[in-house]
């Protein structure tokens, strides 16, 4: 199965694992497999694992293993990959799609042609897969929204978007993990992504599977990380 | 106790870097310059990483509440203590209601400023250091913050090494390895890239270091899927300038990645001035980690001998 990937140095401490498939999706699959690989067998000098949509960066301890030897461990470990999907954990989210939450439900419905009612429909009734984590502490890119549902990033993004909030931009839609500036077209708001994982001790993982439930505003409230 | 009375640029507290959260998306933090960090623990006869005070541009004004003894290392922010002006890279003690202020830094971008005790500073996810840029793990330094720094206990004075003194440069070239899209790239922009000189943009901070040239880099393909970003990346974005990125990094990112700046030599960019004219040359991965182990070694050296006496 190493013969889709590569093993590329990258600075004097890390190896990036590039995955090559045809799709996105294929290559998310991959990166999923990869990971499974690792929770199941992970040397003491890997310091650092950090999985993207089609690669996955390892920081090693140069101290302890050479590059070269590296990769050949990497390489024998990895080459057991099956191609079949991997089992990703599945979470179900709150998501609160009223008017106060979603300041742009308005534009996506201009840019999509659909009513409210059938972008909220599209929007729940996609199980997400976490296509990648980071960029921002505790956010994960979740895909693919239905083609329908493809919407254009702002042309001026926002000083600061609250997290919780719930975005769509192209394909994907995200979580925002922390307050920040941001581009994405809000619809509703979710729970605070970043202090849930902290909290529980859950790392949201590429492969795994996110779909959101619908509550009132007043149910939302309640909501633990809301 | 110390009490800062004027905020200056940008200060925050910096020591151990962040590690095991990079995936969720934390980079390491921690000092952009680790060597005039630990020189300056090194003084005050503390931890490598002990938490310090580092300063961008201009340093604080900072209030002693009892004695202690603190040390200054990295760019000559000009310290006056009580109007006096005091060295940088030697050990300093002050007295109660002595006050320290800083200057703008003449020959570089950041000080340190050590403290001969334990710092009473809260940990987020194993690590003091402040991602300001996210609002985790602390923030800037704002007018009557009071932070629990240093001891009564006397520290015997120690000589800095020669290596670990900052000297600031006009001109410096810089040493990278090839970066995962290297080969992405022309030869005629690869061929550009290693034998511009760029200038370093005042649009830079914590998270990356900007470069300006008037030869564009522009890569085969303009983005990637985001991938992996460390300290030292260099991405490419379609400007053509490319973008160094330092310690408060996004953890992820879609531009190509040319080259990296190797880590022995990151510390130095980290200090130069807005407009320093610097150069890259290509260097391999094991040459890098050769220069970091050498360095390091040096490093626990010198502080093993610390503890030992």
């Amino acid at each position: 199965m190493t013969d889709s990937m590569t093993f590329l140095p990258y600075g004097e401490q890390t190896v990036l694992i590039q995955v090559h498939k045809d799709s996105l999706q294929a290559a998310c699959g991959q990166v999923a497999s990869i990971m499974k690989a690792f929770e199941h067998h992970r040397e003491d000098y890997i310091t650092e694992i950090v999985p993207a949509f089609d690669s996955v960066m390892v920081k090693y301890d140069f101290r302890a293993i050479s590059f070269d030897t590296l990769v050949e461990a990497l390489t024998v470990n990895l080459s057991n990959l099956t191609d079949n999907e991997v089992a990703g954990k599945q979470y179900q989210l709150p998501i609160c799609y009223d008017g106060v939450y979603a300041p742009d439900m308005e534009i996506v419905c201009q840019q999509t042609g659909l009513s409210v009612d059938e972008v909220i429909d599209q929007h729940l009734q996609t199980n997400f897969t976490v296509m990648m984590t980071g960029f921002m502490p505790g956010f994960a890119y979740l895909g693919e929204l239905p083609e329908t549902l493809a919407v254009a990033r702002k042309t001026v993004p926002r000083v600061r978007v609250e997290a919780g909030s719930v975005g769509l931009a192209g394909r994907m839609t995200g979580i925002y993990s922390t307050d920040s500036p941001g581009g994405w077209q809000i619809i509703g708001k979710s729970i605070n992504l970043l202090q849930f994982q902290l909290d529980q001790d859950i790392r949201l993982s590429t492969g795994d599977h996110i779909s959101f439930h619908r509550v009132s505003a007043t149910e939302f409230q309640n909501y633990p990380y809301s | 106790m110390i009490t800062i009375e004027k905020s200056g640029v940008m200060s925050t507290i910096q020591g151990n870097r962040r590690s095991g959260y990079l995936s969720m998306g934390f980079p390491g933090s921690g000092p952009v310059d680790s060597v005039s960090m630990r020189a300056a623990n090194y003084l005050v006869g503390q931890h490598p990483w002990q938490s310090t005070i580092e300063m961008h541009i201009k340093g604080p004004q900072i209030r002693f509440h009892q004695r202690m003894s603190i040390a200054i290392c990295g760019a000559n922010m000009q310290p006056l203590l009580n109007g006096q002006p005091i060295a940088q890279n030697t050990l300093i003690v002050v007295n109660k209601n002595d006050l320290l202020a800083f200057q703008s830094a003449v020959d570089g971008m950041v000080t340190y400023l050590a403290f001969n005790g334990p710092a009473d500073v809260s940990e987020y996810l194993g690590s003091t250091s402040t991602y300001h840029s996210a609002g985790l793990g602390g923030r800037t330094f704002q007018k009557g913050d009071q932070l629990q720094f240093g001891s009564l206990e006397s520290i015997q004075q120690k000589t800095l090494p020669n290596r670990l003194r900052f000297i600031g440069q006009d001109e410096v070239s810089l040493r990278v390895t090839a970066g995962p899209e290297f080969e992405q790239f022309s030869k005629a922009a690869q061929d550009r890239f290693l034998n511009s000189t760029f200038r370093i943009s005042a649009d830079s901070n914590r998270m990356g270091i900007r470069l300006l040239s008037s030869e564009k880099i522009m890569p085969n393909t303009g983005e990637i899927h985001s991938s992996a970003i460390i300290p030292g990346t260099i991405q490419v974005p379609k400007s053509g300038q490319p973008i160094v990125m330092s310690h408060d990094h996004q953890t992820t990112g879609g531009y190509p990645r040319i080259a990296n700046v190797i880590t022995h030599d990151l510390d130095y960019l980290t200090q130069l001035k807005p407009g320093t004219s610097i150069t890259f040359r290509l260097t391999d991965v094991s040459k890098a980690q050769e220069l970091l182990l050498k360095r390091e070694q040096f490093l626990e050296k010198l502080f093993e001998e610390l503890s030992g006496n």
